[in-house]
């Protein structure tokens, strides 16, 4: 029963997150095209969990999920964000955690990874 | 001693004794003096000690030469060093690093050796554990190794890792500069890893940055694994696994996934694969530097697409590369010819599965057997309706039965995969079916039967004919067994015949069952030869074995081979030589109505005749029929042709017609009145049209040889009438009537 925002500049992506967690009995409390409007939809829900595409398009100087995961983590030392990354994005998935991301999911998003995420974070 | 107080002498001496192992001894090697470590360490008390010879700590296995070398150098008066393996009391051991040393007198007399002992056990068990450890590693396949947080990897790795690496010794050795030496993205990703890894104390963190890591690499010739274990004192473990092989191994697996689904596709879209292919081989012929730049571009990028919409995988990658090469203005003459290669290649891949004829741009339609059999039924009926003798018609009909006709070769090549699954579940050892013959051969449907029952032909010659492999080589036989199946066509037969390297029969078993099963009696069998005794294998529920499984015992699998060659009228030989194999020989006819060819035959000089009686003689020509009896009154004559078929052909005139011909050839206007002219005449005729018809025979008849006009009695034509084929044509013209007369002999030979 978590409240969830799913940051992707792709909607596909946005939407089969956003089916996935609903069916694993979650709510999509918000959800972001880019790393800016991440921030200030963060600032508003204080989601539990935020699921963050690594690479976007720079916005307002917030370059891309790692810039936006470390104004989150500004914002709230305890924020649970987990980066949404595709393959060969280890570098940058590394510094991620470096930064306080809490864990990583590997594209193509299946409900199976989400749900093993979920249970790490102790999200129930 | 030198300068110690003497009030710490004791103090010293005590420390000494409790600490260093000592023993003082005699000239002889009897002990005078332990000290209490000596005492503790071997377990003896003092007293069990003092006055027993030295080697009472000697353990036995110590190589006695050992000691004889000690003995020598301490008592030549020098100083032995060396280690030692100790008994204790309790027969354990320990071992001792020692220094013997001669006690001598001030004139230098030898009156007794001291020794120094040094307890090295511990050493020696870490050494001794280290040398397993190392031997277990290196025979492992994989590559174990370690490294600390300074990526220095350690001294304990398995020998593999030095053949994954390409190194000869990788001890002490930074990780990440021999691990991704060639790679620096990687080497980057991985050094600030396990910085990271080694930096945070949270396990789960950890394991996170563990499964960034790099996992596959590929150093120069090896492609290989890499999975990370963190060890209990903050080092990282490695395992490498070359994967050089197996990749090769799925990447094949993949290469004919591909090729079948190219075959799948390019079968389910004929037309548009023929289609395609014909516009590259067209388009390929130019050469491609004289297209334009951007057209070629365009043309190959629509090529591309297309082929890749029939999965043909190489050309596609072949273009793909000469697209590439014309962004980068390095397309030279060879790329062409390159392309032109691979697209073939695939062509023939292509035609090798599906035959040659499957890509030429001939528009086959498929039909429907039934609608074939509708049509000759219809046409049938009309032809039995209509008085007026239409062989046109009947040549027809016999075109259109004929297109349900198959090729022989295709409904035996079904066989070649049954021979390869028998062989394998009964372990046998053979070369792959062969079957050998013209593709162009083709039979009717009612070969089916009979060349699916041939199945038992060829399990028996595998389950019982061929050996297996080790009997063959006792007997010096060809290590493979080989079953060959060859068909010709031959005087309008189809011999086909199969033979086996096998052990044959046994004659001797088969008179046994032959007896058994009443099909003969033990007086009877001496009269009967040896091709007559080996046919007996043909009858029902003859089977040599005992035992029944899915393959064989039943008795039946040879009858019905029998029945269905009875059913076509063929005929078998068997051959049999018990080193050699046995082989069978099936002589089958190949054109089941015989009787039809005599209609078709007669058909074709009717036809030609007419024309000639229009055209040559110039008569009129009234009606054309079917006769029904031959009236050897008038003039005739029989041409007899032979070779494939035995055709006799008779010809009849009337006088008036035989004058007009006599015209004809004469162009003399005088009445002839002598028989033999007038047979002479008749024999003519026959010859001219046979020579003008014989190119309009069914393909069987046109190797023929034309025989000497005779004259045959009519009894024994009326004869041959009855027991063959037979169409007697009756043509009226003005001048009289014309009769041919067809017979078509049965072919006994």
């Amino acid at each position: 029963m978590a409240n969830i925002l799913i940051v992707d500049d792709a909607e596909i992506i946005r939407i089969s997150i956003s089916k996935y967690m609903e069916k694993l009995g979650h709510t999509i409390i918000a959800k972001a095209t880019n790393g800016d409007e991440a921030i200030s939809q963060y600032k508003e829900y204080s989601p539990d969990l935020v699921l963050m595409d690594i690479s976007m398009p720079e916005i307002n100087g917030i370059k891309d999920g790692i810039d936006a995961l470390c104004e989150i983590m500004k914002i709230n030392s305890l924020a649970k964000v987990v980066m949404v990354t595709s393959q060969g994005e280890q570098r940058l998935v590394m510094e991620a955690i470096s930064k306080g991301a809490k864990g990583y999911i590997l594209k193509p998003v299946s409900k199976d990874k989400l749900h093993n995420i979920i249970d790490k974070l102790d999200l129930k | 001693m030198d300068n110690f107080p003497n009030s710490d002498v004791d103090f010293l001496l005590d420390l000494y004794g409790d600490n260093v192992i000592l023993s003082l001894t005699d000239t002889k090697g009897i002990i005078k003096y332990v000290s209490d470590a000596y005492v503790e360490i071997s377990e003896y008390s003092r007293d069990e000690l003092i006055g027993k010879p030295q080697n009472i700590v000697r353990h036995p296995d110590m190589p006695s030469s050992i000691f004889k070398e000690l003995w020598q150098t301490i008592t030549s008066g020098k100083t032995w060093k060396g280690e030692i393996k100790n008994l204790k009391k309790n027969k354990g051991f320990y071992w001792v690093k020692a220094t013997v040393t001669p006690q001598k007198d001030t004139n230098g007399i030898i009156i007794g050796y001291a020794s120094v002992r040094l307890d090295i056990t511990d050493k020696k068990k870490a050494i001794l554990l280290h040398d397993q450890i190392q031997n277990l590693l290196n025979n492992i396949e994989d590559g174990f190794l370690t490294f600390d947080k300074n990526f220095t990897i350690q001294e304990s790795y398995s020998k593999n890792c030095l053949n994954i690496l390409h190194q000869k010794s990788i001890a002490q050795k930074n990780i990440a500069e021999i691990l991704f030496s060639n790679d620096k993205e990687q080497k980057e990703t991985f050094l600030f890893g396990c910085k990271q890894l080694f930096q945070t104390d949270c396990l789960e963190t950890k394991e996170i940055y563990l499964s960034l890591l790099p996992q596959k690499h590929y150093n120069n010739q090896n492609l290989f694994t890499i999975d990370y274990k963190i060890l209990t004192d903050n080092n990282l473990l490695l395992l490498l696994r070359d994967i050089t092989n197996q990749t090769e191994l799925e990447s094949k697996i993949k290469y004919k996934q591909k090729m079948q689904k190219m075959f799948i596709t390019i079968a389910t879209h004929k037309e548009e694969a023929i289609e395609l292919i014909q516009s590259f081989k067209y388009f390929l012929q130019n050469d491609f530097q004289n297209i334009e730049t951007n057209k070629l571009k365009m043309n190959l990028h629509t090529f591309k697409g297309l082929f890749s919409q029939l999965e043909m995988v190489n050309t596609i990658e072949s273009i793909h590369e000469i697209e590439t090469h014309l962004k980068n203005n390095t397309l030279t003459k060879l790329h062409r010819i390159k392309l032109a290669n691979i697209f073939n290649r695939d062509i023939k891949m292509i035609t090798d599965v599906f035959g040659d004829s499957f890509l030429s741009p001939i528009t086959s339609i498929k039909i429907e057997v039934n609608q074939i059999d509708k049509i000759t039924s219809e046409l049938e009926k009309v032809i039995e309706k209509s008085n007026d003798n239409n062989y046109e018609l009947s040549e027809i009909l016999e075109s259109i039965k004929h297109l349900k006709d198959q090729s022989l070769f295709n409904m035996l090549k079904v066989h070649e995969i049954t021979v390869a699954n028998i062989a394998k579940a009964k372990n046998k050892n053979l070369y792959p079916l062969e079957i050998l013959g013209s593709k162009d051969i083709l039979v009717g449907r009612e070969f089916k039967n009979f060349t699916k029952s041939l199945v038992h032909i060829f399990s028996n010659s595998i389950i019982h004919g061929i050996e297996e492999s080790e009997i063959r080589k006792k007997y010096n036989k060809s290590k493979k067994g080989k079953i060959v199946c060859k068909f010709e066509l031959l005087n309008n037969n189809i011999i086909l015949n199969i033979s086996d390297n096998g052990k044959g029969l046994n004659i001797d078993k088969i008179i046994k069952k032959a007896i058994e099963l009443k099909l003969t009696t033990k007086e009877k069998i001496l009269e009967l030869d040896t091709q007559e005794i080996l046919q007996f294998i043909f009858s029902n529920d003859f089977s040599m074995i005992d035992y029944i499984d899915k393959f064989s015992g039943r008795g039946m699998g040879l009858a019905s081979v029998k029945y269905e060659l009875l059913r076509l009228k063929g005929s078998v030989h068997i051959k049999n030589d018990r080193f050699k194999g046995l082989s069978f020989q099936f002589i089958i006819p190949y054109k089941k109505e015989i009787g039809n060819d005599a209609v078709v035959l007669a058909n074709a000089i009717v036809d030609k005749t007419k024309k000639f009686l229009i055209k040559e003689l110039n008569t009129t020509v009234n009606n054309t029929f079917c006769g029904e009896s031959i009236n050897t009154d008038n003039y005739y004559s029989t041409i007899q042709l032979s070779g494939v078929n035995n055709v006799l052909f008779s010809l009849f005139m009337d006088e008036q017609l035989i004058e007009k011909t006599f015209q004809y050839f004469v162009q003399d206007n005088e009445i002839i009145n002598q028989n033999q002219i007038k047979e002479n005449l008749t024999a003519e005729v026959l010859n001219i049209l046979l020579g003008l018809s014989v190119p309009k025979f069914p393909q069987a008849y046109t190797q023929l040889k034309l025989g000497i006009p005779t004259i045959l009695d009519n009894v024994i034509l009326e004869t041959f009438m009855q027991n063959n084929h037979s169409t007697l044509m009756r043509i009226e013209t003005e001048y009289g009537n014309l009769e041919l007369l067809v017979i078509v002999l049965n072919n006994i030979n």
